[in-house]
């Protein structure tokens, strides 16, 4: 009945070792493999021919150090257990991983061995391999994306603090005026709250019309290929001053082109605009001190200008008053005709003393469009007796007709007055008929250019070079001031003056001056240049 | 007075021109005007009596040079000029007296009416005598050589017996040689005659 009891058991055991898919064995305690389940099939080996071979040929070289520490620890100890991983080879020579369960039954009487239940974790191992290089690259990734990420906040951060702590105003806006973003400098410099600027219009900060017109003007014709536009004006302060603004913008449109949105970038000029217009203010006082004392120079002779009309009048009352005495038939309307030629007299006098007021005025630099050849005419009253008395002989070859300049016309006629008088002045030592200037003129739509030429004794290559150098003169009076303010009004009003020798004898001064083509102000331009004679 | 004659206007403004025509006209006198002394120079005859009226600043030749071209041509014309520059009266002066009146521009009341008067007072005496001179001139150019050598020694203040001592003729050919003299010269006394070597000689050295 035990014996059947036995067997029973046996069986039972037998089949659950021999059915079990980990594979079970018995080994001695020097490792020699004393019984193998079927399952080590799986591994190419037969279970007959497992038993009888040492588990450790079996081991891979780099597993036996520490499975053989193992095995120590498990023989130490009766029924002691111990859990190790390792590698085999299998019957084609290929490395399995196997986790194995050791028990220390040497002492079981009915054992006498390590019973190893060994499982295969080969693909365990390789999925997990699998798993840790998953693992790798997905660390790496969230690595590579987290310093990605970092360099955006960096360079957004860099970004950001260009924009919010750079003393440039940035300001971006719809097409209608109204702000979108406005950086913290342009917050400070019109003393607003971020909040109150977005979503408004900043036109109404633009001082005048004009140029609100023009910033209009300006960006609606930006196109992709051509983005930026540039322009100046003033713009009211918190403080209720005016400041100036230089600006730069950039139209930002969309894939398809179409206008999102405009960038500028200003900044604060008022300082220099400041500076430029005192300098300017130097400048025209400079020049009003030098015409002033061109007038002096010319005195005598603007003297004999005043005395010729003066003389005719005094004649004709002379005759007047003789007739008047006699009984000469007809001496009533003798006398009305002479009073008549009188008249024309006193006018031509008043308008030489209104040429030499208008000459000699301090009043601020007045632009407008003006006729070069007219210039040119009147210049030619101021300097007719200097002429006169030095015996030169002033020719104009005028073009037929200019397009107009920009231009302040007193300040032109003291450039064309200099150049005349130095012209003149070059010619002291030429016999008379030689003693000839020649005002020519000539224009295009671009430029509008004036030639004072004289055939005087000519200059050096180096008195050439030195020309509009304050303080150089080839005149022994000479302050050589004249030249150099007036090279700096022809500049001051966009233009050049340079001296060039003739050919044949003699030196050219050329200036020439933007010309400003007909617009619809033309008429208004012309009425104020006539006024001005 | 200046029945005949004639003033010259000579001045590059038209106005000018016109207002010192006018002023000319009304004194009854007859004008002539240019535009320029060139043009002067060229057209005047040696009319006299007359005047030029003239301006400094002409461009060309100046008011100044024209008057010593005249004297160049020996055209004695009396001048006026009219100048605004009154620093150039000085070097006027310096040039040319006498027949140069200068006048600064505008003139006062009557200066120019007077100023033209006064020239035309002056060139007619002045031509008087230039023509007295030329007279005596031509009757001097009818003496023979024996006969001048006589008028020397009259002018001198020699007797008649001096002089055929010193001439080495007889005192007869020298009377008869006085008597062509004062004939040939129209002249009535010995002081006239000498007056009239003087006039006509004016460099010659004291007797």
């Amino acid at each position: 009945m035990n014996d059947l009891v036995f067997r029973q058991s046996e069986y039972l055991f037998r089949a659950l070792i021999e059915n079990a898919q980990d594979v079970i064995g018995l080994i001695s305690a020097d490792g020699v493999i004393l019984y193998a389940s079927p399952a080590v099939r799986q591994f190419g080996w037969d279970p007959d021919q497992a038993v009888g071979q040492s588990i450790w040929s079996l081991l891979h070289p780099d597993d036996v150090e520490r499975v053989r520490a193992s095995t120590l620890e498990l023989l130490r100890e009766p029924d002691a257990r111990v859990r190790v991983e390792f590698r085999t080879r299998d019957a084609g020579g290929h490395w399995r991983y196997k986790d194995a369960l050791l028990h220390n039954l040497l002492h079981h009487p009915a054992v006498q061995a390590i019973v190893v239940n060994q499982h295969d974790i080969t693909e365990l191992k390789q999925s997990q391999a699998d798993l840790n290089e998953l693992n790798l690259q997905m660390w790496r990734e969230i690595q590579g994306r987290e310093q990605a990420e970092q360099e955006i906040r960096q360079s957004e951060q860099r970004f950001r603090s260009v924009v919010e702590d750079q003393t440039e105003f940035i300001v971006r806006w719809k097409p209608d005026g109204t702000r979108t973003f406005v950086n913290s400098a342009y917050c400070r410099f019109f003393g607003r709250a971020r909040e109150e600027l977005i979503g408004q219009s900043f036109f109404p900060l633009i001082m005048d019309e004009e140029s609100r017109r023009q910033v209009r003007e300006l960006t609606s014709v930006l196109t992709p290929a051509n983005p930026i536009a540039a322009y100046e004006h003033r713009v009211c302060r918190p403080d209720g001053s005016i400041g100036w603004t230089q600006w730069h913008d950039r139209a930002i449109f969309d894939d398809e082109g179409r206008l999102l949105e405009y960038q500028s970038v200003g900044r604060d000029i008022t300082a220099w605009k400041e500076t430029e217009e005192r300098l300017r203010q130097q400048h025209e006082e400079l020049a009003h001190v030098a015409r002033v004392s061109l007038m002096g120079e010319m005195v005598a002779a603007m003297g004999h200008e005043i005395g010729q009309p003066l003389h005719v009048i005094s004649t004709f009352i002379s005759a007047a008053s003789k007739i008047l005495e006699s009984d000469s038939p007809g001496k009533i309307e003798q006398v009305h005709q002479w009073l008549a030629k009188v008249q024309e007299q006193v006018t031509r006098a008043g308008d030489i003393l209104r040429r030499l007021r208008e000459f000699t005025r301090a009043d601020p630099s007045h632009r407008q469009r003006i006729d070069l050849n007219q210039t040119v005419r009147q210049s030619r009253e101021l300097t007719a007796a200097d002429l006169r008395r030095r015996r030169v002989r002033l020719e104009l070859q005028l073009a037929p007709s200019l397009p107009a300049v920009h231009a302040d016309p007193i300040q032109i006629e003291q450039v064309l007055v200099n150049l005349v008088r130095n012209a003149a002045e070059a010619m002291q030592a030429c016999a008379e008929p030689d003693r000839v200037v020649t005002i020519s003129s000539d224009g295009d739509e671009n430029l509008v250019q004036v030639a004072i030429r004289d055939r005087g004794t000519g200059m050096t290559d180096e008195q050439l070079a030195q020309v509009g150098k304050a303080f150089f003169t080839t005149k022994p009076e000479g302050t050589g001031i004249g030249l150099a303010i007036s090279r700096r009004i022809i500049e001051e009003h966009g233009g050049r003056l340079w001296p060039q020798r003739n050919a044949d004898r003699g030196v050219t001064f050329t200036f020439v001056l933007p010309a400003q083509p007909s617009s619809d102000s033309s008429s208004r331009g012309v009425e104020r240049s006539e006024h001005v004679r | 007075m200046f029945a005949d004659a004639i003033v010259y206007i000579v001045d590059d403004e038209p106005a000018a021109l016109e207002a010192v025509a006018a002023l000319v006209g009304v004194m009854g006198l007859a004008a002539k005007t240019y535009r320029s002394a060139e043009e002067f120079l060229a057209a005047y005859d040696g009319h006299r009596p007359g005047c030029l009226v003239t301006d400094v600043r002409m461009l060309g030749m100046s008011g100044i040079e024209l008057q010593e071209q005249l004297a160049r041509q020996g055209i004695t014309l009396a001048v006026v000029v009219l100048t605004a520059y009154p620093e150039t009266q000085t070097t006027v002066r310096a040039i040319k007296g006498g027949a140069v009146t200068l006048l600064e521009k505008p003139c006062r009341d009557q200066e120019l009416w007077d100023a033209i008067r006064a020239a035309l007072a002056h060139d007619l005496e002045q031509s008087r005598r230039e023509k007295r001179l030329r007279e005596i001139r031509r009757r001097l150019e009818t003496l023979t050589p024996a006969e001048m050598l006589v008028l020397e020694r009259i002018v001198a203040g020699d007797s008649n017996k001096a002089m055929a001592r010193h001439l080495d003729v007889s005192v007869r050919t020298i009377e008869v040689r006085r008597q062509r003299i004062f004939q040939k010269l129209a002249s009535e006394s010995v002081a006239e005659l000498v007056r009239m070597v003087l006039e006509a000689q004016p460099n010659r050295p004291a007797p």
